[in-house]
């Protein structure tokens, strides 16, 4: 047990900071009413960062990445975290490709896929979008029934997608469908990689409780995808979004797990400025202890970060313990967002002005416990696959 | 950075692993609730020759010159089966001896010819001391400070009945002056590090007691723990525990390390530490049911236990201030 960086680390993150202070982009990001211009912008800074070599860091050389450790990757977050930079995590275009598409075609893709995806994954000139949820498969992702139809060297999809962030400015789309509607249910499932221009395909964006609509519905009809982009085999597609979904849950989220610590710094200079029935508000007890109590946990948040790097560096896939750091990164989000509308009382029903970051960040974390596996679904994970209870009859 | 153990670690963690749950588990307090005198010389004989007390002294005191990282992994272990805090107590003051020029002092503890007992100052300027029957000193943990006094600073002894019976509780007062003089706070914070992992060890004690007891026992035709709201009070044990040990690591490694953050980051650890030890030792009761609440099984003695640690941590960090330092 170490917690010490070696000297090439040291380097390294000294590299990153001062790249970062000498590149980071000093104009806002712009906002998601304009998805568009949001794409340009980030797969622009894709492209700074690729041209950079800041793309890929642990991605294999074999597929276009530096070949380095987590703990690079993790060094990368830190400092860029703490630099005022564009989002990295989930919020970015790039996302899907990078934390989902690109390490499962690594762990499933053929050599051709590889070639043909994750360049254009790590520089930024593709976007990537899920479509994994459907209206009637959402925790129970397996019972999806998006049709995908054998017709020749051709696969004719029919169905709904939902919860497709960036659906409308993606290229591709990890997709999900039912191949086999007589196996058993996991076992008639795959994986295919759907271009978004193919014909027959309708996208709407659904308006989220933030007031975006940067997640859509997708209408599948008679779309038109190659064979040669099922990624993991025919009606094996379950094994392959298994690989996705423990990367979402294990390495995904590193970058908003690491910017988390800064909401809370933010949080405690809110409770030093607000002041309630006189006294600034960190000088009530009640408010000190809930404070610090928050700050332990995203103290702990990073050890279990660091923990959980420990662990996948001997790994090619993460396991189920991903869930454990999820879940708790979940509602810890969601508490320390919640404590700042609670500091900021009737302010916090203005949604513009001085507060409105904090608020749309209040409104948004609701998404936590559900996106990527619900807080009940992890904790099922958690429950059978970490701790070994057994299934419910 | 690496926060697994390492080959060696592991294999020492078996090791001790394997000693308390043959030679002293949890189980013990079945028969001997209460008995004052915790180990016997046998018994504390054996700890001697599994190198516990000397884990992290110097090799030319009869020593390992190991470092925290064992330290909190075998504190850890010790959490795991309600060992007695005069264990701990006793590693953490051949340790500080060790590096206060006391080396007789460190030798006699390391050697078993010698033990410690912990003890905690109350309000009435007197302090309740654990298990200290025939303990030679005394450790006091006193507002921040900790204090080395030898048994016959003992002016005043009353046993009193425990909250906790599974250590005996003696209340005491002292006169006379320590024995260590300028007891630095990174050392009160290595005594705190190794608390919080005992606690993080009945944290999982109580979880993997409550995953055990939920896949045997059966009602409504199935082991309760195939239910979605016991597999689910397990989860969030798993995930407290993986908060408090991984905590517990991070921050003992930047104690060992001298970073300059590492009382913060003991602070997060007394947090995450004591916040699940008292929660899954009470959800691991709930998971029982009836017989959870009955002392025929274990499960009320980790509650009991946490009360007696998180007290004692109470006194050696000033948790909320610490983190909310600017």
């Amino acid at each position: 047990m170490n917690i010490q960086f070696s000297p090439d680390d040291q380097l390294f993150r000294e590299d990153v900071r001062q790249w970062l202070a000498d590149n980071r982009p000093r104009e806002q990001r712009p906002s998601v009413a304009d998805l568009a211009a949001c794409r340009e912008h980030d797969t622009a800074w894709q492209k700074t960062l690729f041209d950079a070599g800041w793309a890929g860091i642990a991605w294999p050389e074999a597929c276009g990445g530096r070949g380095l450790s987590l703990t690079r990757q993790l060094i990368w977050y830190e400092e860029y975290a703490a630099a005022d930079v564009p989002p990295g995590g989930w919020k970015s275009v790039c996302f899907v490709g990078l934390a989902h598409a690109g390490p499962t075609l690594i762990a499933c893709g053929e050599d051709n896929h590889k070639a043909e995806h994750l360049p254009k994954i790590l520089d930024g000139s593709a976007v990537w979008c899920q479509g994994f949820s459907e209206p009637g498969a959402g925790s129970d992702l397996a019972s999806l029934r998006t049709r995908g139809e054998i017709d020749g060297d051709h696969l004719v999809i029919n169905g709904q997608k939902l919860w497709t962030s960036y659906a409308d400015v993606a290229d591709f789309q990890e997709l999900l469908v039912r191949t086999d509607p007589d196996a058993q249910k996991h076992r008639g499932i795959t994986w295919v990689v759907c271009d978004m221009k193919t014909p027959g395909i309708t996208i709407r964006p659904i308006r989220n409780m933030a007031g975006e609509s940067e997640f859509c519905e997708v209408f599948y009809d008679d779309v038109r995808i190659p064979l040669s982009q099922v990624i993991g085999g025919l009606n094996n597609g379950w094994r392959t979004a298994m690989s996705t979904l423990s990367f979402e849950r294990g390495t995904a989220f590193i970058a908003d797990q690491v910017e988390l610590e800064h909401d809370v710094v933010k949080m405690e200079q809110l409770a030093r400025e607000v002041h309630i029935g006189g006294r600034a508000a960190i000088a009530h007890d009640e408010i000190a202890e809930r404070l610090a109590g928050l700050k332990a946990e995203v103290i702990a948040l990073k050890a279990m970060t660091y923990m959980s790097i420990s662990r996948n560096s001997n790994q090619d896939l993460p396991g189920p313990e991903g869930s454990i750091v999820r879940l708790f990164f979940a509602k810890l989000s969601q508490r320390i967002s919640h404590f700042g509308m609670e500091l900021l009382g009737a302010d916090g029903l203005v949604y513009q002005g001085k507060h409105e970051e904090l608020v749309r960040t209040y409104l948004f974390r609701y998404a936590d416990t559900i996106a990527a596996g619900t807080e009940q679904i992890q904790r099922s994970i958690i429950g059978e696959r970490v701790l070994g209870l057994p299934k419910s009859r | 950075m690496n926060l697994l153990p390492t080959t060696e670690q592991a294999e020492i963690v078996s090791v001790i692993g394997e000693f308390l749950s043959s030679e002293v588990p949890i189980r013990r307090y079945q028969e001997t609730i209460n008995l004052g005198t915790p180990y016997s010389a046998a018994l504390w004989q054996q700890f001697v020759k599994l190198g516990w007390f000397g884990v992290s002294c110097p090799e030319h005191l009869g020593g390992s010159g190991l470092g925290i990282a064992e330290e909190i992994l075998l504190a850890r272990e010790a959490g795991r089966q309600l060992i007695s805090p005069t264990v701990l107590a006793t590693a953490f003051t051949a340790n500080l001896a060790s590096r206060h020029d006391q080396a007789g002092l460190a030798n006699s503890l390391i050697n078993g010819e010698k033990r410690v007992a912990i003890a905690l100052a109350t309000k009435e300027d007197n302090y309740l001391m654990f298990d200290g029957g025939d303990a030679d000193y005394l450790l006091t943990c006193h507002d921040n400070k900790i204090n080395l006094f030898p048994a016959a600073a003992i002016a005043k002894a009353e046993t009193l009945k425990g909250t906790d019976e599974s250590v005996s509780l003696t209340r005491t007062t002292l006169t006379g002056t320590p024995l260590l003089k300028n007891i630095g706070e990174s050392d009160v914070m290595r005594l705190a590090i190794g608390l919080c992992a005992v606690l993080t060890g009945i944290a999982e004690s109580a979880c993997a007691a409550a995953v055990s007891y939920a896949g045997e026992r059966e009602q409504f035709g199935q082991p309760i723990g195939a239910f979605q709201t016991i597999k689910h009070l397990c989860a969030d044990m798993a995930v407290r525990n993986e908060a408090a040990w991984s905590q517990c690591v991070y921050a003992g490694l930047s104690l060992q390390d001298e970073h300059e953050d590492a009382t913060r980051k003991i602070a997060a650890a007394v947090e995450m530490s004591a916040r699940a030890a008292l929660e899954n030792a009470r959800t691991n009761i709930q998971v029982h049911g009836g017989v959870g609440f009955t002392v025929e099984y274990d499960a009320h003695l980790l509650v009991k236990r946490t009360h007696v640690l998180s007290s004692l941590l109470d006194s050696l960090i000033d948790r909320r201030k610490v983190l909310l330092k600017q």
